[in-house]
């Protein structure tokens, strides 16, 4: 019953997936012209041949009736949830001629007037590319992004240089895992975590999983420890109080040279610095003085205690953060997250041990700090009021314990230490994000300069936030409110579902209702294309092309660099004026009919590093297909063009010692202590004071805390549950809700129904499998199936994903219980305005329906 | 003749179900039918909670009772143990799913596809091979085992909790990993199955 092979029928493409943002290597095979079996590419370093579930349901989506196939023009002035936006097909070059005169006419008025949201993975430079040679800041990944983690990526960027982080699993033996489902086909790097993790316990790594609820992670770990959802903060905390001042278990040596925790602060929190050069000062303890940080003559570095230099009593950062941990007792952080104070105590001595401080190991003749810990966690502990002080406190337990960019703990994703470039160190001694990532989107130094606002995600205001935020439907409600000085006029939508994902529906469309222009390039008529005034078909993956987009999720640790191509293996199912092998390919004929070509091109040259003779022509017209091949010829040289890379499929490199294990090779210290945060809050402060807004900027301080996020002030008794919202390893966001074979897996496996414990379960009469209604105290009301089950903590209900979704262009994934967006809100209450995280956490009273 | 099994290490399995979805694909089942698909199960009470995983597929018993129940000898057991339904003698009176203790048998109506009547081009490739009114089932991949290739389910699991072999060879993986202890589910079935599972 299996695949009969045809003679000669044995075709397989190397390309990649695009089912989640991990970018596995896959291979495809063609039959009779259709794409008919996929699997996982054993060549690719990624993956290894593996994949997820979602991988193969690529294939239903490539063959969806529902895809787009032309453009189509809006007839129907009104715009709403539900309405009919009455379409006409059109042709290309009406629609592209539409778009285009537009564009002339904002770019002479004012560029900034356009806005871009995107969630574009592949060819994201494209698109971000597009805006700034249009002249507009205003492109952003999408507010889809309230759903990501906000405060992983500038963490990430702060202490690996890196976008993000991965776990050394061939060494680590303790694995503490807060709010993420890693080791199941969900998070970063998925699959390659998958294998990881299994094969690390197999060899007898002990894996620790906090979380509300009893997730697949929990099912593989040794221990769950449910958390009352909010609290990761002061679970860590007690954890730090523990290590800091009780086990005495820290890593000094590591914490003298490669943090900042000797510099000297003074008591009004900020640095003691050496007047002349502004350096911020260490105390040699051998000496008994006092100096520069970068000092190449210090005999030893005072950690602990306090020194007065000239006449101001100091301590080192250590010794605050030492001082300020104390309060979280193991008690006191009992008491708020439920965790019993006995098992507080326990994890922190495991931990203590299993970072064996002091040990090390040899790799190709390299001594190296050996610290067989980890800790990472992801939305589950980033989509809260307070996130960027909860992502601090779980940092600094690496941190302390010595554990980053070493054998056995957390690492870089090594783009940064990769062929491309190396760290940067900043002025006070602190690494900086460089390379791709230079200009230090979001990382939590250095400060960028703070101003009035010009972007609608006021990336301006907020230096700390990387892209992607809750700010962007806020600003865009009223700019003005938000000292804008222009409203937009025009939005083009690309790969984010802002109407599902953003937040409350009814906050989107009213921000979207305000752009009199909308413009989406889609698959499929989702829920914000029913906003568009035009849309263009857009590309699936299996008809896109992108070269070498994986820079930034390669692994940690020993092995290979890859450079992969994402090829077409089937056309697109439309034939516009010009090839299109990307959704970008509209963007290259919309700057060409609107006469930007020049600019874009010269941006193109610089951002995808082009080199002579590869460099774009500014004044002709390119395509992806022409880019990526002159990008792979300036890399590789005139042999590895993509003819090359398009049978090969990849390229790979070998690592070295110090781009595997980077920490021991550079001086760039990461922050234990953040003073620069003081600096920022006095300059935002003083913006809003002169634009007369309103913003809470209390969390920008220099040592975390853990506080109480909204649904704690929840007044109202029969408000009583915590719910929260977890992914789904069925699905990617909602983005996969129209799949047919994910949609029948997860009826099977009851995805999309919500978790409720047992006893609060029976004390509302509620019974598995039974339907339950769902209200908040501000007014909405759901509907969904109830999973009964001991496996969620007794004060929290679960809703799954970003199902419940309304659009009529994606039937099937029509009426799949509660939206989980629509429990959102944004406020001041809600808002972590450090990273932009929206809080995702709210109080809820549930009956039977 | 080799005797093919199975042996799953429920341990390792974190129900991703990458082996459902490579078995849709491989299998082009239509709507509804689910060859290799993962069952699960809830244990103790909160905070001493376990959640256990158990992917599960046609058994290919030894003492197949689907075999005994079909009154078109459309079912046989092969030599190489592998349980097979032959559509074109299947007259599709469902007596097999009655006797399977383990739900494995799936019958196609030729309902309607994923998106309605009209089929997708990937459909119509995918359920030309099928024959509207028989039966459907795990062949633990025939076609690949013919080109020494193992089943699509344990190719594509993520953590390779999957092993598959000769079952009465002793010193291949599986009959090893039986030695060890593992065993088949509702062994009182009386059916013998050749998939095996190891419980942690």
């Amino acid at each position: 019953m299996a695949l009969q092979h045809a003679k000669g029928a044995d075709e397989w493409i190397p390309t990649m997936c695009d089912m989640c943002y991990n970018m596995c290597g896959i291979l495809v095979r063609k039959e009779e012209g259709l794409a008919v079996e996929i699997k996982g590419n054993p060549d690719h370093p990624n993956n290894k041949g593996k994949l997820c579930g979602k991988a193969y349901a690529g294939l239903m989506g490539l063959y969806n009736p529902y895809r787009v196939k032309t453009p189509l023009k809006r007839t129907n002035p009104d715009k709403g949830i539900g309405v009919d936006p009455r379409w006409k097909e059109i042709g290309w070059d009406e629609a592209l001629d539409t778009v285009a005169e537009r564009l002339k006419k904002i770019r002479e008025d004012d560029p900034r007037k356009l806005i871009m949201f995107t969630w574009e993975r592949y060819n994201g430079r494209f698109f971000h590319n597009f805006c700034h040679a249009f002249g507009t800041a205003n492109v952003a990944t999408g507010p889809s992004h309230v759903h990501c983690g906000n405060n992983r990526h500038p963490i990430d960027f702060t202490y690996h240089a890196s976008f993000r982080e991965s776990v050394d699993f061939r060494l680590c033996n303790y694995f503490l895992l807060v709010g993420s489902q890693l080791g199941t086909a969900l998070d970063t790097r998925a699959t390659a975590a998958m294998a990881g993790i299994a094969d690390a316990r197999a060899r007898g790594m002990k894996m620790v999983v906090v979380d509300p609820r009893y997730t697949d992670a929990a099912k593989i770990a040794d221990e769950w420890v449910p958390i009352r959802p909010g609290t990761d903060a002061a679970f860590t905390l007690s954890l730090l109080n523990l290590l800091l001042n009780y086990l005495h278990v820290y890593d000094a040596p590591y914490l003298k040279l490669y943090t900042n925790s000797p510099y000297l602060v003074m008591p009004d929190g900020s640095y003691m610095r050496e007047p002349e050069s502004e350096k911020p000062l260490v105390w040699d303890s051998g000496e008994g003085k006092a100096k520069p940080f970068d000092a190449t003559d210090i005999k030893d570095y005072l950690l602990e205690g306090s020194v007065v230099v000239a006449g101001t009593e100091c301590k080192p950062a250590f010794q605050h953060l030492k001082d300020h941990v104390r309060p979280y007792t193991p008690e006191k952080a009992s008491q708020i997250t439920t965790v019993p104070a006995a098992t507080i105590r326990r994890i922190a001595q495991e931990i203590g041990e299993a970072a064996q401080i002091g040990s090390t190991m040899t790799m190709d003749g390299v001594e190296l700090p050996l610290r067989p810990f980890a800790v990472s966690w992801h939305k589950g502990s980033s989509a809260h009021k307070h996130a960027m002080l909860t992502g601090i406190s779980l940092k600094l337990l690496s941190v302390v314990l010595g554990a980053l960019d070493v054998p056995g703990g957390v690492l870089s994703m090594p783009s940064l230490f990769g062929p491309i470039t190396s760290p940067g160190v900043g002025k006070d001694g602190l690494m900086i994000p460089t390379g791709n990532w230079r200009g230090g989107s979001g990382s939590l130094y250095p400060v960028r300069k703070i101003r009035r606002p010009e972007t609608i995600d006021l990336k301006e205001l907020f230096p700390f936030r990387f892209s992607g935020t809750a700010f962007d439907i806020m600003v865009l409600t009223n700019p003005k409110a938000y000292g804008l000085s222009y409203e937009p006029e025009m939005a083009i939508i690309c790969r984010t579902n802002v109407m599902v994902n953003a937040g409350s529906p009814q906050e989107v469309a009213e921000a979207l209702k305000k752009v009199p222009f909308i413009v989406t390039i889609s698959t499929e008529l989702d829920e914000t294309a029913e906003f568009a005034d035009i849309v263009f078909p857009d590309t699936h993956y299996l008809e896109g092309l992108s070269f070498f987009s994986d820079e930034s999720v390669q692994a940690g640790g020993p092995g290979v660099f890859w450079f992969t191509l994402l090829q077409p293996v089937v056309d697109p199912p439309f034939k516009p004026p010009f090839k299109m092998q990307h959704g970008a390919d509209v963007l290259i004929e919309l700057a060409h009919r609107a006469g930007f070509t020049d600019k874009y091109n010269s941006l193109l040259n610089v951002t995808m590093n082009l080199k002579d003779p590869y460099k774009l022509d500014p004044s002709v017209r390119c395509s992806v297909e022409d880019v990526s091949d002159r990008r792979a010829k300036s890399m590789f040289g005139e042999e590895r063009g993509l003819d090359w890379f398009r049978k090969h499929g990849l390229l790979k490199q070998d690592k070295t010692v110090k781009q595997a294990y980077h920490r021991i090779f550079h001086n760039a210290r990461v922050p234990v202590y953040f003073e620069q945060f003081l600096r920022a809050k006095e300059e935002i402060a003083k913006v809003c004071e002169d634009l007369k807004i309103e913003m809470d900027l209390s969390d920008f301080q220099p040592l975390p805390d853990w506080k109480p996020c909204p649904p704690y002030q929840e007044s109202l008794p029969e408000f009583d549950l915590f719910c929260i919202n977890f992914k789904v390893y069925n699905h990617t966001f909602g983005m996969t809700a129209s799949n047919p074979w994910l949609n029948e897996l997860a009826d099977q496996r009851r995805t999309y129904d919500i978790w409720i414990h047992a006893e609060a379960a029976r004390r509302r009469g509620i019974k598995d499998g039974g339907k339950i209604k769902l209200e908040t105290s501000y007014g909405f009301v759901g509907e969904g199936t109830a999973k009964v089950t001991e496996a969620i903590h007794p004060e929290v209900i679960g809703v799954p994903g970003v199902f419940g979704q309304w659009a009529k262009g994606r039937p099937t994934a029509l009426g799949k219980g509660i939206h989980s967006s629509s429990l959102l809100r944004r406020g001041l209450d809600t808002i972590d305005f450090v990273s932009g995280a929206l809080d995702h956490c709210v109080k809820v009273k549930i009956s039977p329906a | 003749m080799a005797r093919f099994g199975m042996v799953i290490d429920t341990g390792r399995c974190v129900g991703c179900d990458a082996c459902t979805l490579a078995c849709k694909m491989q299998n082009g089942t239509p709507p509804g039918v689910l060859l290799s698909r993962v069952l699960e199960k809830e244990e103790g009470t909160y905070p001493q909670v376990k959640r256990t995983y158990l992917p599960i597929l046609c058994f290919h018993c030894d003492a197949p009772p689907c075999v005994r129940a079909c009154p078109s000898n459309a079912l046989s057991k092969r030599p190489d143990g592998v349980v097979e339904v032959d559509k074109d003698r299947c007259c599709g009176v469902k007596a097999c799913m009655a006797a399977c203790p383990y739900d494995a048998l799936h019958f196609y109506e030729d309902q309607e596809g994923y998106f309605g009547k009209n089929l997708t081009p990937i459909e119509r490739y995918y359920y030309a091979r099928h024959r509207p009114g028989t039966i459907l089932k795990c062949d633990f991949c025939s076609e690949r085992l013919m080109r020494g290739v193992s089943p699509a389910c344990v190719e594509a699991c993520p953590v390779s909790c999957r092993y598959f072999g000769d079952v009465e060879d002793p010193t291949s993986q599986v009959s090893q990993l039986v030695k060890k202890g593992a065993r088949p589910v509702l062994p009182e079935a009386g059916t013998n199955p050749s998939v095996y599972y190891l419980f942690k």
